[in-house]
Order: C-alpha cells, then structure tokens, then sequence
C-alpha cells in the first residue's frame, strides 16, 4: 500500500520538474522524507534524502538533461523502509546504492519522453501561427498526464525489479559486507556536508575564498 | 493603455507553466507564448492580429524559470506601448528580450540553484538535528523557505518589469543579490561545518569528523562526481572490512 502511495505521490510530484514550477517537490530531500512518513520510518526516511540532497545539489531541479535525484531518494526509502521493527543501516546503504542505476535508466526513459513531446509541442506552435492557444492548452494537458503516467510505469518497474533484486541481496549481506555497509553509511553524511562546501567554496570567487571580495 | 490587473495575475499564474512543453529545438517558448497570450488577447482581439505578432514571438526562448516573470513583464509593458503606436518596433521588443534572457538566467542560475538551494537544505539539515524533530515540518521548512524568494521575484519580478520595461535593469541592481551570494556561501559553509560536527558527535570524534569531511570535499574539488565517491567509499568499506577479516 505504501509503495502505491509513493508510486502515486512521484507520479505527481514529477511535474514539478517537468512541466509545473519547479517547487522542489521532487527533490530527494522532499522524495526521501515522504517515503520514510509513508513508510513508518520518518527519520530514516529523511536522512536518505538529506544525504542525497547534498551529494547531488549542483543538479538544478530543471531543465531537460538532468537525471532525476528524487527518484534515487523515493526508490531507497520504499525498498528499505517498510516494516514496523527497526531499519538497519545495511539495508538503507544497500537500497541507495541500488536506486542509482535505476534512476540513472530512469533519465534515458525521461529524455525519450521529452524527445516524443515534439510532436505535441509542434501542433501547439501550429495553433499559435494561426492564432489558437487551444492545441497549446490541451497540448500541455496531454503532456503532464503522459508524463505522470511515465513516472508511474517506470517506479514501478524499478520497484519490481530493483526491489527483487534488495530482496535477494539483502540477507547475504552479512559479516563483512555488513560491516563495510554500515561503515560507509556512518561515512556518507560527511561526504554530503563535503559536497555542500565543496559547493558553496565555488560561490565564493574562484574556489579561493580567501581572495573573496567579502575579505574573509 | 494599461494592462487591468487581473490580465497580470493571469500571466503570473500560467508563468509557472514556462516549462510546458520544453523542447530542446525552442526550450520555453511555448511556455512563454501561453503566458503571454491574455496580453495578446487584449490588445489584438482578431484572430489574424494575435497569429501574427505569436509567429513573431514563437522563437527560440530560454532563461531561468523564477527570473521569466520578468522578462514577460517587460514584454507585455512593450507589446502594449506597440499597440498604442508609441512604443519600439517588435524586432527591438525580440532584442531585448534576447539580450536580457541571458544575464537573469546566470542570476538565477547563481542565486537560486547555485547559492540559495544548497543554503535551505543545510539550514533544513542542522535545524532537524536541533530544534525541528518533525520530518513533516522538515519538509514544509525546505519547501516553504525555498519558495519564498522564487514567489517574490515571479511576482514582483513580473510586476516590475511590467511598469519599468527594459529600464528595470538599474532597479533590479537595488537588490544587490550578487553581494549577497557570499555571505549565503559563507553562512551555508559554516552551517555544513556545524553539522559534521554534530553528526560526529555520534559514532566518531568531532576531530576525525571534520578530517572525514575535508577529505571528501578534497576529493570533490579534484573533479570527482559525488556518486563515484559515495560508490568508492561503500567499495572502500568493503574492502576494508574485508580485509580485516582476512587478516
């Protein structure tokens, strides 16, 4: 029940860097929270999309190249999260690293869709040339309905096959890859709070801040 | 002729479409045109006037999302001074937009995704590790915080480009937001310090938390994207692990 919720939140909630914004709805940070409220697990649930959020701030949450973070944050939270018993650190490190090839794939199946838009976007300029924002209106609406339908196909096919695939991993995780997995996600919120300095350090001037004209 | 002010609340309400039906050939240009269109409707209200001057408008536009209220502003102020015969020719209303596409894009490119987005997500980060413990009223801080700003300037943006047209260049340095991005960085940099140190307080030392931090901003800064190195430190674990077992 809870993976339809998310399936049907991120279908929506795609919109916002498509066609509507953006407001940053689908920005993990958003995605990863509502997972872990949908869930039972809050607080995970938004650590993953912390974490995400910083590793991948310099993505701008518009335009047609970007891949789609929020969906590494909304595939994590739903593999990993659910259950009422505690949330191991191994799964959720397992869940991340397994979401990102999915939302990489994810970015190929966004592009195709955009590519396919010409089509309506023609009529619309059609209609324009002759004085119509009618095949415009409806063009835009056929749009945000095929994009929603996009984003639902494709989370759940990621959720089948990629939570398939956490299912199978997951208990042979165990003695030393458990180790390393809880280590590296014990490590991973320092490298989102170096990805956020390493981000702003370039705002400052020439990544030297000491040459800033702030005169730090 | 002044535009009645429920056509401007029209236009700032379909100006969060500007990315409908985003091509690559064109990028936003029907997501403008459809902005625009209740100011074409007003002024031209045949059909044959209104495809005309939308074939002159029809062509390749793109800037920032948050910073097209402005020039839709500045626009539909000059597409109504052309209906009444006193203002520029339509090819110089094009050239203005043209040459003023490009600098509110790198404003808002600096401001917005590069200053102000990274700022609410640490601020976001270190709030929920103190004072907000609700991950609902997380989420509705970052969104609404982040949105603030992007409301004032579609709206105000759009309302000042309306009455200045293309002189609104001089009002908007007012706002100094280029003197303001360093002193964001610098607060957001001390806040994700801030953070490493508490989340360090954890399960490592507040000393060996920063190193950790430093290093991967290190890495970073060598040309490393962030997925390779999250990727790198989960394999590293491993290894690592692994080698100790073994050994």
């Amino acid at each position: 029940m809870s993976t339809a919720l998310m399936a049907l939140v991120y279908g929506l909630f795609s919109l916002d860097h498509f066609a509507v914004g953006p407001f940053l709805l689908s920005r993990p940070l958003v995605m990863g929270g509502v997972a872990g409220l949908l869930c039972g697990h809050p607080a995970e649930g938004l650590a993953l999309g912390f974490f995400a959020e910083c590793l991948w701030i310099m993505i701008p949450p518009a335009g047609g190249g970007h891949w789609d973070v929020g969906f590494v944050a909304a595939l994590a939270g739903v593999w990993s999260l659910p259950g009422s018993g505690p949330v191991e650190k191994k799964a959720l490190a397992l869940a991340f690293l397994l979401a990102i090839p999915f939302a990489v794939l994810g970015r190929q199946a966004d592009q195709w869709v955009r590519r396919n838009m010409r089509v309506l976007s023609l009529r619309a300029l059609a209609g324009i040339e002759h004085g119509l924002v009618g095949p415009l209106r409806y063009g835009m609406g056929f749009a945000a309905v095929v994009w929603v339908l996009k984003s639902l196909v494709l989370f759940f096919l990621a959720d089948s096959l990629g939570g398939a695939l956490f299912e199978e991993l997951l208990p042979r995780v165990t003695g030393p890859w458990q180790e390393g997995l809880e280590q590296a996600w014990a490590l991973w919120p320092f490298l989102g709070a170096g990805a956020l300095l390493h981000h702003f350090s370039k705002r400052i001037g020439n990544g030297a801040w000491w040459r800033s004209e702030i005169g730090l | 002729m002044t535009l009645p002010r429920r056509d401007l609340v029209r236009i700032f309400f379909r100006s969060f479409l500007i990315q409908g039906l985003w091509t690559v050939q064109r990028v936003q240009n029907l997501g403008y045109l459809y902005s625009l269109w209740p100011v074409f409707r007003r002024l031209y209200p045949k059909r044959e006037d209104r495809a005309y001057v939308g074939r002159f408008h029809a062509g390749y536009f793109s800037t920032h999302p948050y910073a097209s209220g402005i020039l839709i502003g500045v626009v539909a102020g000059l597409e109504t001074d052309l209906a009444e015969g006193r203002g520029p020719k339509r090819d110089a209303i094009l050239t203005a937009r043209s040459a003023m596409s490009g600098p509110l894009s790198a404003l808002g490119e600096s401001f917005f995704w590069g200053t102000w987005l990274p700022f609410c997500a640490v601020f976001c980060w270190v709030l929920n590790g103190s004072a907000i413990r609700s991950t609902g009223w997380t989420i509705v801080l970052f969104v609404g915080l982040f949105n603030l700003p992007h409301l004032w300037v579609r709206s105000v943006g759009l309302w000042l480009g309306y009455r200045w047209k293309t002189e609104v260049v001089p009002h908007l340095v007012l706002f100094r937001v280029q003197k303001m991005l360093p002193y964001l960085a610098v607060g957001g940099m001390a806040l994700a310090v801030w953070q490493a140190a508490s989340i360090a307080s954890g399960e490592m030392t507040v000393v060996q938390g920063l190193l950790w931090t430093v290093f991967f901003w290190g890495t970073l800064r060598l040309g490393v994207r962030p997925s390779f190195v999250a990727l790198a430190v989960a394999g590293l674990s491993m290894a690592f692990a692994w080698g100790k077992t073994l050994l």
